[in-house]
């Protein structure tokens, strides 16, 4: 039950779009798949008088380079899962889809892009453009511009789009990556707890160059270098009880929720490390 | 302390309104609403359509879900402007035109498959979609199917086996069920 | 499951026993299944919206509505202080003081004091609901925060705040179960061990949230159509609310989307939707929001027990100290749980000196109402986990800890001091699970994964649950009302008193009463809920539906059949005694001449008293069926027993805990029940189901968490986390029948089992997984970071 006068509006064209949310600030949001916007109106959570649809703009485009995949912010979870085999390591993304809480509804609702802009902690999609190294296209009342995602993420909740601006897709590199991801959580109607994505660059099959980022055990996911944990050829040179060490030392932080205290997610972060390399492992 | 909550001062009358076009269980028809309002509250307000229920208005029960251009969607997540031109089937849709029931509801029913019946469009809808892609699924893959709802009488037991039965009298191409359960005389 | 296709009502083929597909499916299946947010009222219904406190104790100091009235749309702004100027207070459901508890009046809205947060302040009603929750914003209430208390033992401490005013402390209850001289035996045990074990406040989430829909008209007469389990009683209170004549109240309880005890009535806001009603002039509708559905809880108990036993894995003695955290008490009866969790020790074992006290306690958190379950789930995972650990102290198998220590058949009925047991077959039930789940086979398979370092748990767990309660003294009674009726075409009409929350109920009162009158189950038609159509009952609680429920239909019904068998034996010129009824008809037996039914019904009624060897053309009968077997006046020993009947069943889990994060994985399970005869064997396998699955949602996951600001911080589905179809096992599941000798047609409970023995089950099984380890987990929820915590911390070493 939506308490607030809030506007709908369809704008046909970005600049429309932009000008928009410009006009209003923090009284305008973007809606796309609605999953999270919507019930937050419903709760009372969020005060809107204008929500701006992105349907009528035309981004849902899912199409590649043999560069990058370039995934618009109307593409949803499902999009993504009956789309062929993404090659290389935009396959995490699809690997990521397919475990999204909620359900085939939400699935079929909720948008990658979406996800990203939320940019809830206890949720997959900010890991995984992170461990990508993903482009994060905003478009705003200046024109478009493209943020790492790395620097898209600023906080819990808060991502560096500045006033009118929207985020109209993601690009992800396509790169021959063995890639591998690990969800934790409580039970299926829980968000992550924690979640690992494997980045494995190195063609020979050592760990050389891998990144592993974990995400929802702090504010905003941590892209680790898993270089102090390697011997001169590559291979993990600690034992797990040492690399989860490690990985705590990384989670100064932790995320803390009513579904899980951060001492826990600082814990168990290392062991979704761990499992997200082994199932890279696999992947070869 | 006084509680402080942003306030919204307009009245009914100022509220933005607008004309939507859409195809309910296959009749095309125009609907004045709100902009504010959900699908679901135009389902049921406007549309007197009251088999899409409201179990949490958070996305998170499933009860309130409906077929929006052939996609299960959780109805309580859309803003009706949203739906603007969309083919939507409700659970009053899902059945044979002439009335009766289909050989999913049919198996629901022959298979306990609810006991309340609350819950039951989010489990038709998303067994519908499991079952226009296999009609041979595994438990696991009917649980996935059913894991965006609650259910808090059956267990899901009998839901699994109700999708089971309905995957194979499908299959079988069979019209309606040959019931397992006594049909009272 | 096998099931056998429908043969016609024959006395060979009665639908008694028969899987039956549950009444109004097609209706539920295309979506007009008319539950109560579903109904259209004629004419222009509002809307009710409630402030709620956000803090858990404060005094209101000042409230300001005006600028809420003046909103477009408002019609009401009701506060706490008008409301109980305009009611008596509510009645308890289950007043304390009965029990020698404390007790207080509780008001439509909160006066001047807020007990817990979210405890209704104000109401407003509106022409829109948008209108009416957009209004909520502009109350300006003045508070001053008050200090506040969450915990049970922290809310008994002297110097903690009181919940309510002018009590001595935040007591509501201490109650003793007691028999033998548990204190000296435990004394001379050969061995005892001491243990505490808590299970966390939690709530049944029925799918379909309470609401209420309330009219008054212009003769003075409410009618309230009702989200309950209970109209009758509703009615009653009411009445007394309102301070009019009963006959002026009509409620009708609407399709329930599930109650387990949520729906239980003496809730604030049924008087409170029926005072905005009047004051509006109009008809006004509230429906429970999911966030405030969480609110309700229930089920906060820490058992503080010690064992004493033989070497043998005899159970000399038991004592228990229970502390139930049951929040800011209120009208609705949920405390009266915690009565229960104390009365169900020591559940299906033969231990005679045990010494049981349940201190029940008020904190500033919500107060609880019914949850499935009912008080024996905390009373069954306290036994269970004693038998375990009696059995990992004499390195015994739990399962003949268990077979040393269950009640025997032969010793049934069977007296404890607050029940007595009607008859069971405990040893049996216990073996067939065993052997239905491969415990012995399991058992091997758990040494080989243990040598490989799996934590791999393998649980029992029994419960005994006592239903059909029947509390003298209040309206929670045991007893119900049925009439039954046959007409012209050879239909029948059963009016109930008992309700049905979804579980079918209706469907199988159809069928005894089918079974009775030798129709068909389509034939009959069975009235619930409306309290202008329906005699006086309670509805639905305690599992007793049908024991009740049905029993008093088919007496009823046999009524209906004795003038019909009187009349059809004369027609037929034969004896009554020769008169039965199949198919539609009846037919001497003698003879084999039939007579279509409702020409039979067609003769009573045209020629009755005048020359069909009856009296009178009386075709329709109303009885009551008191339950046998609940003894009220203590005998010699002061023994007295408010339970009827005792369905029990039998559980085996086996689990996985993930070692690295301690999430639990329910890898099978198995159950066998007896509730005695069974009426549809499919239902009661779906309430059996249903039941496991809610107890072990309660062992792994759910659990209603607080905020140290004194807020619920459970207070969405993405944070109570209740089971989805992936988190559950394959349930593998039996049925025994032992006929209850003291219940009509050996009809027992069925309702609610499960819950307990499956939290039992779990609890043992995931303790059973970290018994290589030497640590125990004694906290439910059996939750990943809880079971982690045991897992790394040493210090909780048994």
């Amino acid at each position: 039950m939506i308490r607030t006068a809030l506007r709908h509006h369809a704008p046909g064209d970005l600049e429309e779009a932009a000008a928009l949310l410009a006009a209003h600030g923090e009284r305008a949001a973007v809606v796309g798949g609605g999953t999270v916007l919507v019930p937050s109106l419903t709760r009372g959570e969020r005060d809107l008088d204008h929500v701006v649809d992105l349907r009528r703009l035309g981004l849902d485009e899912l199409s590649g380079t043999d560069q990058e995949l370039r995934i618009g912010a109307s593409v949803s979870y499902a999009d993504v899962l009956s789309a062929p085999p993404f090659p290389g390591a935009a396959q995490l993304l699809q690997v990521a889809a397919g475990g999204i809480t909620g359900g085939p509804q939400i699935r079929n609702q909720g948008t990658v892009c979406g996800s990203a802009s939320y940019a809830n902690p206890s949720s997959d999609m900010p890991g995984v453009l992170v461990a990508l190294g993903a482009q994060m296209h905003l478009h705003g009342p200046e024109g478009g511009r493209t943020l790492p995602a790395g620097e898209f993420f600023v906080d819990a909740f808060r991502v560096a789009a500045r006033r009118g601006e929207l985020l109209v897709a993601v690009s992800v590199p396509t790169r021959p990556d063995r890639i591998g991801y690990y969800k934790f959580k409580l039970a299926e109607g829980s968000w992550p707890i924690a979640t690992a994505s494997a980045v494995l660059p190195d063609p020979d099959g050592s760990l050389t160059g891998a990144t592993v980022t974990l995400g929802a055990v702090s504010a905003v996911p941590l892209r680790l270098d898993l270089a102090p944990l390697l011997d001169g050829n590559g291979d993990l040179a600690v034992p797990a009880a040492e690399v989860d060490g490690w990985v705590a030392a990384q989670v100064p932080e932790p995320w803390d929720d009513e579904l899980a205290p951060g001492d826990y997610r600082r814990t168990v972060a290392g062991v979704v490390l761990r499992r997200a390399l082994q199932r890279a492992e696999e992947n070869r | 302390m006084t509680e402080a909550l942003p306030t919204t001062t307009a009245p009914e009358s100022a509220i933005p309104t607008r004309e939507l076009s859409l195809t309910v269980n296959g009749r095309p028809c125009r609907v004045v609403c709100q902009d504010r309002q959900l699908l679901v509250e135009v389902l049921r307000e406007q549309l007197r359509l009251k088999g899409t229920h409201i179990g949490c208005l958070n996305g998170d029960c499933g009860a309130c879900t409906v077929e929006l251009d052939g996609k299960a969607i959780k109805s309580c997540l859309v803003l009706a402007p949203a739906a603007e031109g969309s083919e939507i089937i409700t659970l009053e849709g899902v059945g044979p035109d002439g009335g009766g029931l289909d050989p999913l509801q049919q198996a629901f029913w022959d298979n306990d498959g609810f006991q309340c019946g609350f819950c039951v469009p989010g489990q038709i809808f998303a067994a519908r979609q499991l079952l226009a892609r296999t009609l041979e699924p595994s438990d696991a893959e009917i649980r996935e199917a059913v894991a965006g709802n609650i259910c808090r009488c059956t267990g899901y037991q009998t839901i699994i086996e109700s999708v089971r039965a309905a995957a194979q009298a499908i299959g079988e191409g069979t019209e309606g069920l040959v019931p397992e359960v006594d049909t009272p005389a | 499951m096998t099931l056998t296709p429908e043969a016609p009502a024959t006395a060979a083929g009665s639908p008694v026993g028969r899987s039956v597909r549950r009444k109004d499916g097609d209706l539920i299946l295309t979506g007009h299944g008319a539950y109560l947010d579903d109904i259209e009222f004629p004419g222009s219904v509002l809307h009710a919206a409630l402030l709620r406190s956000p803090h858990p104790a404060a005094r209101i100091l000042r409230m300001d509505t005006s600028a809420a009235q003046a909103r477009p749309g408002v019609r009401v702004v009701l506060t706490g202080a008008e409301a109980a100027a305009a009611t008596q207070p509510i009645p308890h459901f289950y007043n304390p003081a009965m029990v020698g508890g404390r007790s207080t009046d509780f008001h439509p809205l909160a006066v001047d004091t807020v007990h817990y947060a979210g405890e209704p302040v104000a109401a407003v009603v509106a022409e829109s609901l948008h209108e009416a929750q957009a209004a909520l914003r502009d109350i300006v209430v003045d508070y001053e925060t008050l200090p506040f208390v969450l915990d049970a033992e922290q809310a008994l401490a002297p110097e903690a705040p009181r919940v309510f005013e002018g009590w001595e402390d935040n007591a509501v209850a201490r109650l003793p179960f007691m028999e033998g001289d548990a204190t000296a035996a435990l004394a001379g045990a050969p061995h005892t061990l001491t243990g505490e074990i808590s299970i966390q406040r939690y709530q049944t989430t029925p799918m379909e949230t309470r609401g209420y829909v309330a009219a008054w008209s212009p003769d003075g007469r409410l009618t309230m159509h009702a989200s309950t389990q209970n109209p009758h009683p509703l009615r009653s209170h009411l009445a007394q609310v309102f301070g009019i004549g009963e006959h002026q109240v009509r409620v009708v309880a609407t399709r329930l989307g599930g109650g387990f005890g949520h729906k239980f009535h003496s809730y604030p806001e049924e008087a409170l939707v029926a005072l905005l009603a009047r004051r509006a002039g109009a008809p006004v509708k509230w429906l429970e929001s999911r966030e405030e559905s969480l609110l309700v809880g229930a089920r906060e108990y820490l058992h503080r027990f010690e064992v004493g036993f033989d070497a043998e894995g005899t159970i000399l003695a038991l004592q228990d100290r229970i502390l139930a955290n049951v929040g800011a008490l209120g009208s609705s009866g949920g405390w009266a749980q915690a009565f229960v969790a104390g009365l169900t020790v020591p559940g299906p074992y033969k231990i005679t000196h045990y010494d049981v006290e349940v201190a029940v306690v008020a904190t500033h958190k919500a107060p609880w109402n019914g949850a499935r379950g009912f008080g024996k789930e905390s009373a069954t995972l306290m036994m269970e986990r004693v038998v375990d650990l009696v059995a990992q102290r004499l390195r015994m198998d739990p399962a003949e800890v268990r077979r040393r220590n269950l009640i025997p058949a032969d010793a049934m009925p069977y007296w404890t001091a607050m029940k007595h047991i009607d008859s069971g077959e405990y040893h049996a039930v216990l073996e067939e699970v065993l052997e239905a789940a491969d415990y012995e086979g399991q058992r091997a398979e758990q040494t080989t994964a243990r040598a490989h370092g799996r934590l791999l748990g393998i649980g029992i767990g029994f419960e005994l649950a006592p239903e059909g309660a029947d509390l003298a003294g209040s309206l929670v009674r045991g007893h119900d009302t049925a009439t039954v009726r046959i007409d012209r075409t050879g239909g029948a009409t059963v009016l109930t008193g008992v309700t049905s929350p979804g579980s079918g109920n209706e469907t199988g009162i159809a069928q005894m009463v089918a079974a009775e009158l030798g129709i068909g189950v389509d034939d009959v038609r069975v009235v619930q809920g409306d309290t202008d159509l329906c005699p006086y009952g309670y509805g639905n609680f305690s599992s007793r539906s049908l024991t009740v429920g049905g029993a008093a239909a088919v007496l009823a019904a046999r009524d209906v059949r004795a003038t019909l068998a009187q009349a059809g034996a004369h027609l037929l010129k034969t004896r009554v005694e020769d008169c039965s009824f199949a198919d539609g008809h009846l037919i001497d037996t003698a003879s084999g001449q039939r007579l279509p039914l409702p020409e039979v019904v067609n003769a009573v009624m045209t020629l009755g008293g005048v020359g069909l060897g009856i009296d009178e053309s009386q075709l329709e009968s109303t009885r009551t069926y008191s339950p046998e077997n609940v003894h009220l006046v203590p005998d010699e020993a002061g023994r007295v027993s408010v339970y009827p009947s005792y369905a029990y069943s039998a559980h085996v889990a086996t689990v996985e805990v993930d070692r690295e994060t301690g999430k639990v994985t329910v890898l099978s399970y198995t159950g066998v029940h007896d509730c005695g005869t069974v009426i549809n064997p499919m239902f009661v396998r779906g309430q059996f189901l249903g039941a496991i699955a809610m107890g072990i949602g309660g062992a792994l996951w759910e659990e209603s968490v607080y905020g140290a600001d004194g807020r619920l911080r459970s207070d969405s589905l993405k944070r109570y986390l209740v089971p989805r179809a992936p988190d559950l096992p394959w349930i593998e599941t039996r049925s025994r029948e032992t006929p209850s000798p003291f219940a009509l047609l050996g009809v027992k409970g069925g309702g609610e089992s499960g819950v307990s023995g499956a939290i039992g089950a779990i609890a043992n099984a995931v303790n059973d997984a970290l018994l290589p380890l030497g640590v125990h987990v004694h906290e439910m929820p059996l939750s990943a970071p809880r079971v982690l915590r045991a897992l790394t911390d040493q210090r909780i070493r048994p």
